[in-house]
């Protein structure tokens, strides 16, 4: 039977399907991006002895689980660090396991598609993803992996409260995505004494080059951080690297602890004490501060250890 | 046997192409990708008498010179990649030029007949040349070898616009084989010295416009060499007393091998191609497997004038070579005719590596972070179009020795990841004038974020961090120039005064051979055990094993 009409109840229910969808849609879609910052004292989950999993899964719950942010269908953008084409025990990279970990428990909070987005420091990107074990972890687990390497692969966005970046070039993959989940790994850093989680966000926009040149690199990462907000830190403190930071090789130290947080900039305050420093010693968590992204100040920050 | 021979040479064209497209990091590891060049007598024959060595590898040539022996020149006919790229443009160029007005097509001046086709001796001369040249240590086969001409032309002409196309077909279709082909997210654009490249490519086939086949008939070294191995093959043409001199094998042969009298081959042109079998009218041709002696000759036309000329000629561009700053006048083992020469890893001495390397371009399609280009006026004229790395463009990887593991006659030895720690090529020097961080006391530490080894460190200096590089760990990677925010020029820079090759460097490098397998063996959680096995079992890579003389 050849069927080329709809009927009136198809037709009635088919934009019933529609309109939920589109609801859904614009309740999810870019909802990250207009999270308001919340009033209450922001909190750090910080989690110690274990493995990867067992860490993730005991940091998640008092944040209030996975499925609290990774709704089903949803579209997930993971941001690992994986910048450097150093194995993972120099740590210099995210820890291969914490993100295998963490693409499955997105996976198992029913995420449509967990997105894996990087943009190398080191070149070519395929080796180096290749050799920080971030490719392994991502294809074992089900993950996609994007290397952003072309122009194409970005979009515009304005920062109305940048105070030296007023737009950049953003990663689309991102910014379409239901929800961002950071997942940098705390070192310390030749140029920003440390990098963590806003630090990392330098690995979704475009042109890195232009904030070398600027004159306050602090400014730009507290600018961008102004809108690209992760619905979620989570800090790879399982190994950190204590001397001769970003690439290493340096000191590394065994921790065995991962730091989860909502608030971006508290999450970094927290990975900073462990590094050995103080946060008020870090330029762009003050600044990020100063602008409302989050609390660098640690005495109005909940600590609560799992 | 004639639609045989054009399934041949598209099957091998094919393969060439393949081979081509694997030579990646990934699928270099599983495939003999510079196969091709080793079956090359041209290419064996002057690494051999230049390099004054016998380099193992190329023996494979020995294949190609015994087929040749045996049945002659089927190697131009049925195998050679470039003739059959020239076969498919003559057609092409051909149809062009018949459409051209005053040129109308005659029988008459498509029959090349031996022996009015006079030119066909200059592809002795150019051989001749080509081995006066290596007997008295230069190279100039590279610039005329069949498969090296081509392959440079697929990787720094055509391999740039083809990674749209492939990355286009990978993102599309993941699952599919030619994801193995293209690093994706690696976009090569820029090879110095394409347009050389282009040039030479587009005037061997335009030379179609003269005659089909006019390169490998005329000019091509190789031909010449399989023309004088073809002594007494076994395929040879055979035409009966049905022949009623019709001409059109005379006028159809594209390598001109056939005889006044239509009857005669001359043995050192013919291919074997077959095409003069099927249209004789009266089916009087035919290429049997034969012992007996026929209508063939052997006669290279190689006059004592012709030998004086290619012997001039080879003489003369050792004398051009020699002359312009040649790698030979050098100091301490070191070539001055440039500051930035820099040698990928695993190279070896520059005299031998300018007359080993064939300049096939393998090493420059396999870089994955597109550093190695062909020089120009880099290694002096000695040295042109071998291989160089522009660290501007793209910086020497550390986790990479694919140059070594692709270089089909050694210039690049292979050599293991952990020896790069070693294998110096250079050194970074920072110019503190154009540094920001050192005129302007920017925080600017970027160089020291992305060295790989550990050799760029911070130290106070009126008050600010600036960047200093420390001499005995700096290998010459050219990172620290790849990244450097200072346009256009990078405020550090890599010289090649660091050569691993200098022999002011060889203590050093003794002694940070030894510091490294000592701390690699005991703390760095990078080595991996079986390539330090292979490593110290044989002789280290701080003097490359280099032929003697």
């Amino acid at each position: 039977m050849r069927k080329d009409r709809i009927t009136r109840r198809e037709f009635f229910a088919g934009a019933a399907k529609a309109g939920i969808a589109a609801a859904a849609a614009s309740k999810l879609g870019f909802g990250w991006l207009t999270t308001p910052a919340e009033a209450a004292q922001p909190v750090v989950v910080v989690a110690e002895k274990g493995e990867p999993k067992d860490l993730l899964a005991r940091a998640l719950k008092p944040v209030g689980g996975i499925g609290k942010y990774v709704k089903k269908g949803a579209i997930v953008a993971l941001k690992p660090n994986g910048g450097w084409a150093r194995a993972p025990q120099y740590a210099a990279t995210t820890n291969p396991a914490l993100l295998a970990a963490m693409i499955r428990a997105c996976k198992d909070a029913g995420a449509k598609e967990v997105k894996v987005v990087e943009h190398t420091c080191d070149t070519p990107a395929s080796l180096t993803i290749e050799q920080c074990q971030i490719k392994k972890a991502t294809e074992d687990a089900g993950g996609r992996l994007i290397l952003l390497t072309s122009k194409g692969q970005y979009r515009e966005v304005s920062i109305p409260r940048g105070k030296i970046i007023k737009s950049d070039l953003v990663s689309k993959d991102l910014l379409d995505a239901d929800v961002f989940i950071n997942l940098p790994i705390a070192k310390v850093h030749s140029q920003t004494r440390i990098t963590c989680g806003l630090k990392n966000l330098m690995g979704v926009n475009f042109d890195r080059q232009a904030w070398h040149d600027s004159p306050d690199l602090h400014q730009c990462i507290a600018d961008l951080a102004t809108v690209v907000k992760p619905q979620l830190t989570i800090v790879d403190a399982l190994t950190v690297l204590l001397t001769n930071g970003p690439k290493g090789p340096g000191r590394t130290k065994e921790l065995n602890t991962l730091i989860v947080s909502t608030d971006p900039v508290a999450a970094d305050a927290y990975a900073t004490t462990l590094l050995g420093l103080k946060p008020n010693q870090i330029g762009h968590l003050v600044k990020a501060s100063a602008l409302g992204v989050g609390q660098y100040d640690l005495s109005k920050v909940t600590v609560k250890k799992v | 046997m004639n639609t045989l021979r054009k399934i041949s040479q598209i099957v091998f064209l094919a393969g060439f192409v393949y081979l081509f497209l694997a030579t990646t990091r990934v699928l270099s590891a599983h495939i003999p990708t510079h196969i091709y060049f080793q079956l090359d007598p041209l290419v064996a024959v002057v690494a051999w008498i230049s390099t004054r060595s016998f380099y193992a590898p190329l023996a494979l040539a020995f294949v190609s010179i015994g087929l040749t022996l045996l049945l002659g020149r089927v190697f131009c006919g049925w195998f050679c990649p470039l003739g059959t790229v020239i076969d498919l443009s003559d057609r092409f160029v051909l149809g062009l030029r018949d459409r051209l007005p005053k040129r109308r097509k005659t029988a008459e001046s498509e029959r090349r007949r031996w022996p009015l086709d006079r030119i066909a001796s200059l592809k002795y001369v150019v051989l001749i040349a080509v081995v006066v040249c290596a007997a008295l240590g230069t190279q100039i086969s590279y610039f005329l070898d069949p498969f090296a001409i081509l392959y440079r032309s697929l990787t720094m002409v055509f391999y740039a616009p083809l990674q749209y196309v492939l990355r286009a077909i990978a993102a599309r279709a993941p699952g599919i084989a030619i994801s193995g082909f293209v690093d994706v997210g690696d976009l090569q654009v820029f090879y110095q010295g394409h347009v050389i490249v282009l040039i030479v490519f587009v005037g061997i086939l335009s030379l179609g416009l003269l005659g089909r086949r006019f390169w490998c008939r005329n000019l091509c070294p190789l031909g010449g060499l399989l023309g004088l191995l073809s002594i007494y093959p076994v395929l040879r043409r055979k035409v009966t007393d049905a022949c009623t001199s019709c001409t059109r094998c005379a006028s159809l042969c594209k390598m001109a091998a056939i005889g006044t009298d239509y009857k005669e081959t001359l043995i050192t042109e013919c291919i074997q191609c077959y095409a003069c079998v099927p249209i004789c009218p009266p089916k009087a041709t035919s290429i049997p497997i034969q012992i007996a002696k026929s209508n063939v000759y052997y006669e290279p036309d190689i006059t004592r004038r012709r030998l004086l000329q290619g012997a001039g000629l080879g003489a003369a561009w050792l004398v051009v070579a020699r002359g312009g700053g040649s790698a030979k006048h050098s100091v301490r083992g070191l070539p001055i005719s440039s500051d930035v020469l820099i040698r990928p890893p695993g190279a070896i001495r520059e005299d031998l590596f300018n007359e080993a390397c064939t300049r096939c371009a393998e090493c420059i399609k396999v870089c994955p972070t597109n550093a190695i280009h062909s020089a120009i006026g880099e290694a002096g004229i000695d040295g042109f179009m071998s291989p160089v790395i522009i660290p501007r463009i793209g910086y020497c990887a550390q986790p990479c020795n694919w140059c070594g593991q692709v270089c089909p006659t050694g210039a690049i030895l292979p050599f293991e990841m952990i020896e790069k720690k070693w294998l110096f090529i250079g050194r970074a020097v920072i110019d503190r004038s154009a540094c920001i961080a050192w005129y302007k006391d920017a925080e600017c530490t970027v160089c020291d974020e992305h060295c790989s080894y550990d050799a760029i460190y911070q130290k106070v200096v009126d008050g600010d961090d600036k960047p200093f590089v420390n001499d005995e760990m700096c290998i010459g990677c050219g990172e620290c120039e790849r990244v450097c925010p200072v346009q256009p020029v990078a405020a550090i820079r890599v010289f090649g005064v660091g050569d691993r090759r200098d022999e002011t460097r060889q203590l050093q490098l003794e002694y940070r051979r030894l510091a490294v397998l000592q701390a690699d063996q005991l703390a760095d959680p990078d080595v991996d055990a079986a390539a330090y096995q292979q490593v110290s079992g044989r002789e280290v890579f701080i003097k490359p094993p280099e032929p003697k003389y």
